[in-house]
């Protein structure tokens, strides 16, 4: 891949959104940047890592989303320009600090990236960040285009720096993964050394401490903020009007739905009838704009995701507007014209419109929508549930756990996690995972599930977490349920990397976002200090694992199971097989009573699949990872391996 | 309807009722089942409607596997009943009775079998079954602590003949239903010889034992026993020669589901049957149903293995009338 950071200005790329995010904060002169790994985010700061040799960035891969905003404001309390990356969730995380944050103000230039993720494509929420904006009272910036992504940086780090207040910049999945043409900028440099100055007066912004007290003086200072924030906008054009000058109808909108909004109006051919109001900054909304629009239309569509957030913004507006003495007619989320849940996409748009104008135009054809979903019920397309890799010790592990609970007969059950754990809900992990809500949750409900013992709760109760998320918020439960004295085992997925999002670092290893100067911290070492008996297993350890686990679980107290194997795609796994299957079919049973096809039916890896007409399974030696861990669970030994000379 | 009219379709039905007497006749058959000692467990789901398991179960239906055209007794089918207790050969080794351990010594003795599978308590007072395969074992490991052991798991997995089989009736009842599976599944080597021994209840094992700890800490059980049914106690023997007893009620509370919904009191499709002698307790009562059977006593008793004597005819009249009690009991439950 070409270097993001050797771009020449003028020159244009074809930029993934979050590459031209990280383009943007590289021609800002941003000196730190802090993340923690979530999709639709992590690409940003995984192109600042690989960029830092050339642009001398501090890049750093945070145990969690607040304190990789710590940093960065400390960064920004040093008089550097600072960004800190995360995902929707990571904003609830942060949301602590950021409220502090808010009131304690900013030097140099610090901006908050966060990636929505409507559609819970690679979530199990679709939480929206926009409200924190207007909760914490913070300018909210919200890119309508690959372009906008990359030149809204700068603006940000110039609004931060003018109004000495973090600035949140607002992404989705379909514009941070989605690819368009960005023409590149200059590279600014400021080159100021970090200096965090503290000696002078409370109330001095630059060289003062800084606190978020005294709270009411701040308080209004922050309000002031954002209408200054009005203005910077107004200045630097952030936000335009498109079409005709007394359109029958304004679309307001921002991000990838000002995208999808052209692309309907384009469709169904509505640019004499109707205007976009384009708007990259959402919080505050820019009110002049606003009521222009409202002098030139009757009717307004909002098209944004997921809730009626500018929606709501520009009826307060229409309410507060005394002048107007028109009715105008408000489409959107509230009048049913736009879901306020899920994705939107132009199609939506598509239909509101042909709803609002009557235009009967066919938006699907009908003859084929019959036929894809006949085609689904016959079976006529293969069934793709979502699962695990070949390979995966996910499998393996959850194939334990379920031994272990169903051996155990009292009801026993997994709260969940996130990761790529989490399908463990579903039947390629044996349907164990009986919780999901955040990040540390898990371990956090089962600390309470395991104390409730005493009064009565005889099940069995299991927590899992993985590597990464043991870091991120895994220990603070963990203590918990010690000190309470809870009765539950933590069992802990050890892949060797933050696996889902693309194998970024985490505090176990030595490498870094940067290097491999790392300090690495040992899971067992922090579990054993938090005084709970803990237990490191490899998942591929069959005997070991269908024999230690179900004795494990059954002690009183509070357990932790490691069970530690790389992930199947991770850099030391990949294209290495530890072994080379083959079936014996001499001794598969197939179908019969005594197996029932017991490796696809039930153990599921996706590169053993069943030969319809042989009615015995078969092995795709494309997918097979080589892991082995078929050959112990053939119940007929008809599953063999050998060792795999590996050529590299 | 009632249990023991009902029986159940399927084996895992039975799992699910809590209906499992912990026999072990459907595990090492597929990789779905496992045991976890007291009760066969389910691991994963099968959707297969007509497995080896379901054939197996002493649970579910015995539906056209046994053409018994002969008039049914309330005992069974005997072909002779005995007052029995082991032979001359054993009086230097022991005094009691010991019918079955004498049976079981002569089996090998004369090679009827290589081995016994029976059950062996082990230190933590659960019971497993094991193959004795000299007399010094037979002797040593028959005891009884009321409890059911998995003594059918290691049927399934039998890949050679020559084993004698001693157990509970509902155990028995399974390795009946074994010898009548077709060809659609794999038949393991079945005992020779099967003996079943009196039963009308058994504990859970892990409930047991944790109550037995409970009340007797740090003392290790030798021998339990129920002397006589109407005088509700339970004796206990422990390794320091100490004693104790405890009311029959509070053990109770640990009999199996199951056993509440079996009819079966002697065992009816033993080859022989073995059980305490209501009038006469220096004897058991031995039932021989086949002729398999009556051979191996015949021999026994030429060999001085065992001594038999008449049955009275009273006895007789109230083993019959306990097991139609038995009967009656769970058809009215």
């Amino acid at each position: 891949m070409n270097s993001i950071a050797e771009i020449k200005p003028n020159e244009k790329r074809l930029l993934m959104g979050n590459q031209a995010f990280a383009r943007g904060i590289i021609e800002s002169g941003a000196e730190f940047a802090s993340g923690y790994p979530g999709t639709p985010s992590s690409e940003i700061i995984e192109t600042l890592a690989l960029e830092s040799s050339k642009t001398k960035m501090y890049v750093e891969w945070s145990i969690n989303e607040k304190t990789a905003l710590e940093t960065a404001a400390a960064a920004s309390f040093a008089n550097q320009r600072a960004v800190c990356v995360m995902k929707q969730n990571g904003v609830n995380v942060a949301s602590d600090f950021l409220l502090h944050l808010s009131y304690s103000g900013t030097r140099g230039g610090l901006v908050l990236i966060v990636c929505d993720d409507p559609g819970a494509l690679s979530s199990v929420n679709e939480g929206e960040s926009r409200h924190f904006a207007k909760m914490l009272e913070i300018p909210l910036l919200e890119p309508c285009g690959f372009q906008e992504a990359k030149d809204i940086v700068k603006h940000a780090f110039e609004l931060s720096e003018k109004l000495r207040t973090i600035v949140m910049i607002r992404s989705l999945t379909r514009l941070s993964h989605a690819s368009g043409i960005v023409e590149a900028g200059e590279i600014f440099k400021k080159d100021v050394k970090p200096y965090f100055h503290h000696n002078g007066f409370i109330l001095d912004p630059e060289n003062g401490p800084v606190m978020s007290t005294p709270v009411t003086y701040r308080h209004q200072l922050m309000q002031k903020r954002l209408e200054d924030s009005d203005i910077f906008f107004e200045e630097n054009k952030l936000n335009s009007y498109l079409g005709p000058e007394n359109p029958e109808l304004v679309i307001i909108t921002s991000s990838v739905d000002f995208l999808y909004s052209m692309e309907a109006i384009e469709e169904l051919n509505l640019f004499q009838k109707v205007g976009v109001l384009k708007l990259s900054s959402t919080n505050p909304l820019p009110e002049k704009l606003i009521n222009e629009v409202f002098l030139k239309t009757d009717s307004i569509l909002f098209a944004e995701q997921v809730l009626p957030f500018i929606e709501e913004g520009v009826k307060n507006i229409y309410a507060d507007n005394l002048s107007i003495n028109k009715k105008i007619r408000f489409y959107g989320k509230k009048s049913g014209h736009i879901p306020s849940a899920g994705e939107t996409d132009s199609n939506i748009i598509i239909e509101a419109l042909n709803k609002i104008f009557t235009l009967n135009y066919i938006n699907s054809d009908e003859e084929y929508d019959k036929k894809a979903i006949e085609a689904a019920f016959e079976n006529l397309t293969p069934g793709r549930e979502m699962t695990f890799c070949p390979g995966c010790p996910h499998r393996a592990s959850f194939f334990h756990l379920n031994n272990a609970l169903k051996l155990d007969d009292k009801d026993g059950f997994v709260c969940g996690d996130i990761g790529c754990y989490t399908l463990g809900m579903l039947p390629s992990g044996y349907s164990v995972l009986k919780t999901i809500h955040s990040m540390g949750s898990g371990t956090g409900m089962a600390s309470g599930f395991g104390v409730l013992k005493n009064y009565g709760l005889n099940q069995t109760v299991l927590s899992v977490c993985g590597d990464s998320t043991f870091f991120h918020s895994g220990i603070t439960p963990l203590i918990n349920a010690v000190h309470n004295n809870s009765n539950m085992t933590m069992v802990i997925l050890d892949n060797s990397g933050t696996a889902m999002t693309g194998f970024q670092p985490h505090p176990g290893e030595k490498q870094t976002a940067l290097d491999l100067k790392g300090t690495p911290l040992k899971i067992e070492e922090i579990t054993k200090a938090c005084k709970a008996d803990t237990f490191v297993l490899d998942p591929f350890d069959f005997e070991k694992c269908q024999l230690q686990i179900p004795e494990i679980i059954s002690k009183e107290g509070v357990k932790v199971i490691i069970l530690r194997h790389p992930c199947a795609l991770s850099p030391q796994r990949k294209n290495k097989k530890y072994f080379e299957i083959e079936i014996d079919y001499e001794k598969c049973i197939g179908e019969n009573c005594g197996c029932f096809n017991f490796c696809t039916k039930i153990f599921k890896c996706p590169a053993l699949f069943l030969n319809p007409s042989s009615k015995k399974p078969e092995i795709d030696p494309t997918l097979c990872a080589g892991c082995g861990f078929c050959a112990d669970i053939c119940f007929h030994n008809a599953i063999k391996k050998t060792e795999a000379a590996n050529e590299l | 309807m009632n249990k023991a009219l009902s029986q159940y379709k399927s084996s895992k039905d039975v799992i699910t009722n809590q209906e499992c007497i912990g026999c072990g006749a459907c595990i090492n058959i597929c990789p779905y089942r496992k045991l976890n000692y007291d009760s066969a467990v389910i691991i994963f789901e099968c959707t297969n409607e007509k497995g080896k398991c379901d054939f197996v179960c002493p649970k579910t239906k015995v539906s056209n596997q046994f053409n018994q055209t002969e008039k049914a007794s309330p005992i069974g089918k005997v072909l002779k009943i005995y007052k029995s207790k082991a032979g001359t050969k054993f009086h230097d080794l022991f005094a009691e009775k010991k019918t079955v351990t004498a049976l079981n010594c002569f089996i090998l003795k004369s090679q009827i079998s290589q081995k016994i599978l029976m059950a062996k308590t082990q230190k933590d007072l659960k019971t497993i079954p094991f193959f004795a395969k000299t007399e010094d074992e037979i002797i040593n490991f028959s005891q009884t602590n009321y409890c059911s052991s998995p003594m059918l798991e290691p049927v399934n997995l039998s890949k050679e003949p020559s084993y004698s089989f001693t157990g509970l009736p509902c155990q028995v009842l399974s390795l009946a239903k074994f010898e009548t599976l077709d060809e659609n599944f794999t038949k393991p080597y079945l005992p020779e010889i099967k003996i079943s021994l009196f039963c009308t209840w058994s504990l859970i094992p892990s409930l047991y034992s944790k109550y037995l700890k409970n009340k007797f800490p740090g003392k290790k059980l030798i021998k339990s026993s129920i002397s006589s049914p109407n005088e509700k106690k339970i004796y206990f023997e422990f390794s320091d020669h100490s004693k104790s007893e405890k009311n029959l009620e509070e053990i109770k509370h640990f009999i199996r589901n199951g056993c509440t919904s079996c009819t079966d009191l002697t065992g009816e499709f033993s080859d022989i049957s073995v059980g305490d002698c209501e009038t006469d307790p220096e004897f058991n009562t031995l039932i021989i149903r086949t002729s398999k059977g009556l051979d191996l006593v015949n021999n026994a008793v030429k060999n001085n293995y065992l001594e038999i004597f008449e049955y009275p005819e009273d006895t007789k009249i109230m083993l019959e009338k306990a097991s139609v009690n038995k009967k009656d009991k769970t058809f009215k439950s």
